[in-house]
């Protein structure tokens, strides 16, 4: 059995084939709702929910929710927020059949976990920031928006890459 | 004919259900694809794995030359899709920081929550971060110049092909070609780097 | 390197490739001039008044009759529910959105049917969709629905039948003004409305946002 979980946990699709049924699921989403998929918009809406139940007068105060509570309507209640449930539910489902869920933390094995953890927070903390600047993240703004030839989709793409190339040697002890 | 829902072909009450199917799709192919994985993310930037480049552009690609070929055959009104909005000053500097998140982090959020769900804890650690990151921008947008800059250089709504007043379809034509050298570059450099296990 | 992966990315291109003989450019718009030619010798985009009179004492919502005349004229008389865009202003940025869709039928309307005839080409060269106009215009409507002309005692019975049926139009439309008044109030309240929640749901998939 642990032969069989050995195997599997890093057999993965071929990288050409999960960017084809990829594309078939761009397409069908864009045929369906008319715009691509997302996965920082029910982040966005959580931060907004947590901020307004600890702080409310806080909250309103904020420009940046202001779309969110002008209406009364719970921001909870959003397209994204169900997309993301299901992006949990799906990378699960995909994981339990592989036999890939266990708690653990991967990292590289020249750096501790502790190492990993804190980069990955920092790392998080900075993309959370980028996304919501740039009104959207790898998945909303770069590849939803290349699907549909969006000029600010391909600027996002390359600000994304190109900086990521652009300091990969600067981190290159964190990875390798 | 599509996009069904704001066509009023499916109804609203349904977007929920779609939502979730949709989202669920989404996920299992980022986890199958390998993407909870952070150290095969960062592959893409050291040269020893290029999974992120090879899915990526292949789903744009698809889903590019796919739609247009939709839209040709009547099948969607490719004017009514969404258009990520461009504006340069945001778009610029948040792919930048975007840039260092990722390759500090190690993933982007979509792949994060895929993380999350297998019961990776660095996963978890960077989903926090961005719950961290998102607060922080909100409530930095309060400043009034902040908001103008996020607001500024607006082009609007527009494709490459309004921008560069180009035909799409070459342009379709040069980005597969560029593509597939990128795909053929990729897995020559993958050989000669020293492979990494992981 | 695989032969498989060589194949796959041959199709890639290929389809790619295809798509550069498929379509037009984008760019223009307009659509292929024997197109327009053959719809322009269509009589099937033109529509009778009993038929618009009919469609609008039934609140049918897929209507959207644009009026083409000078905005003086459209004071002096109008159909209830009729929208004014003069024809000089038909093109406007703002104006195109009423013709630019495919879930209302477009009347055009104009005093004898030149002007809307216009309109309608103008609309149609773009390549938009439902696009009718008035047969012969307000003049006819005028004659069928506010006036209508009793048919002569020798007539078939099937004339009498229409002539009562424009008698009731007539009525609803306000010939007796003082006792049908606020009907027709009714009728043009309960026409724009739903019209403008349609344009507005358009332009709202541009509005949300993705990621």
């Amino acid at each position: 059995m642990s032969y069989i979980n050995d195997h599997l946990r890093h057999v993965y699709w071929n990288p050409y084939f999960g960017g084809f049924m990829l594309g078939l699921l761009l397409i069908a989403t864009f045929y369906i709702t008319g715009r691509g998929v997302g996965a920082t918009g029910g982040t966005k809406s959580t931060v907004a929910t947590t901020v307004n139940a600890m702080a409310p007068e806080h909250a309103h105060k904020l420009h940046y929710y202001e779309k969110y509570f002008d209406e009364e309507k719970n921001p909870m209640n959003n397209w994204l927020v169900y997309e993301t449930l299901g992006i949990l539910l799906g990378a699960f489902l995909s994981g339990a059949i592989s036999g890939r869920v266990f708690v653990r933390t991967q990292h590289s094995p020249k750096i501790t976990s502790r190492t990993r953890l804190v980069f990955a927070a920092l790392g998080g903390l900075l993309f959370g920031f980028g996304s919501q600047l740039a009104r959207g993240c790898t998945s909303g703004a770069a590849l939803s928006g290349i699907s549909v030839l969006s000029f600010g989709g391909f600027i996002v793409m390359l600000g994304i890459f190109g900086t990521g190339y652009l300091f990969a040697y600067f981190f290159r002890k964190l990875w390798i | 004919m599509g996009p069904l829902t704001p066509n009023g072909i499916i109804s609203t009450e349904w977007n929920y259900v779609i939502a979730v199917l949709i989202g669920m799709a989404f996920g299992f192919i980022l986890e199958a694809s390998g993407f909870s994985s952070s150290r095969k993310l960062v592959g893409v930037f050291y040269g020893y794995d290029f999974a992120v480049l090879r899915v990526f552009f292949t789903a744009g690609l698809v889903a590019i030359i796919g739609l247009l070929y939709l839209n040709y055959f009547g099948y969607i009104d490719y004017s009514v899709l969404y258009v990520y909005p461009t504006y340069l000053n945001s778009a610029i500097l948040g792919s930048v920081i975007m840039g260092l998140g990722f390759i500090i982090g190690g993933f982007c959020p979509g792949t994060s929550l895929t993380a999350v769900a297998i019961g990776k804890l660095d996963g978890w650690v960077f989903t926090g971060g961005l719950f961290i990151g998102i607060f922080i921008f909100s409530e930095l947008f309060n400043m009034e110049a902040v908001e103008n800059f996020y607001n500024g250089n607006y082009l609007g709504h527009i494709t490459i092909m309004d921008y560069f007043d180009i035909n799409p379809y070459g342009f379709v034509l040069i980005f597969t070609l560029l593509a597939v050298a990128a795909f053929t570059i990729a897995s020559i450099v993958r050989r000669r780097v020293k492979q990494v296990f992981y | 390197m695989s032969i498989r992966y060589i194949i796959l990315a041959l199709v890639l291109i290929a389809v790619a490739f295809g798509l550069l003989f498929i379509t037009v450019p984008e760019k223009s718009n307009q659509i292929e001039v024997t197109t327009f030619l053959k719809s322009i010798n269509d009589p099937a985009r033109f529509i009778n008044t009993d038929d618009v009179a009919d469609r609008i004492i039934t609140e049918d919502p897929t209507l959207l009759i644009i009026d083409v005349r000078k905005p003086a004229e459209f004071e002096a008389f109008n159909i209830p529910g009729s929208v004014n865009i003069p024809l000089g202003d038909l093109m406007n940025e703002e104006n195109r959105k009423y013709i630019n869709q495919n879930l209302l039928d477009v009347v055009f309307v104009s005093n004898d049917g030149v002007y809307a005839n216009t309109a309608w080409a103008l609309a149609a060269q773009n390549g938009y969709k439902n696009l009718y106009v008035l047969e012969r215009g307000l003049n006819r409507w005028f004659e069928t629905i506010m006036a209508p002309v009793e048919p002569a005692e020798t007539a078939p019975i099937e004339e009498f039948e229409l002539f009562s049926v424009r008698k009731g139009a007539g009525q609803y439309f306000g010939v007796q003004a003082y006792i049908e008044a606020p009907v027709i109030e009714k009728v043009i309240q309960k026409k724009r409305a739903p019209k403008k929640v349609i344009v507005k749901e358009v332009q709202e998939v541009e509005a949300e946002g993705g990621c």
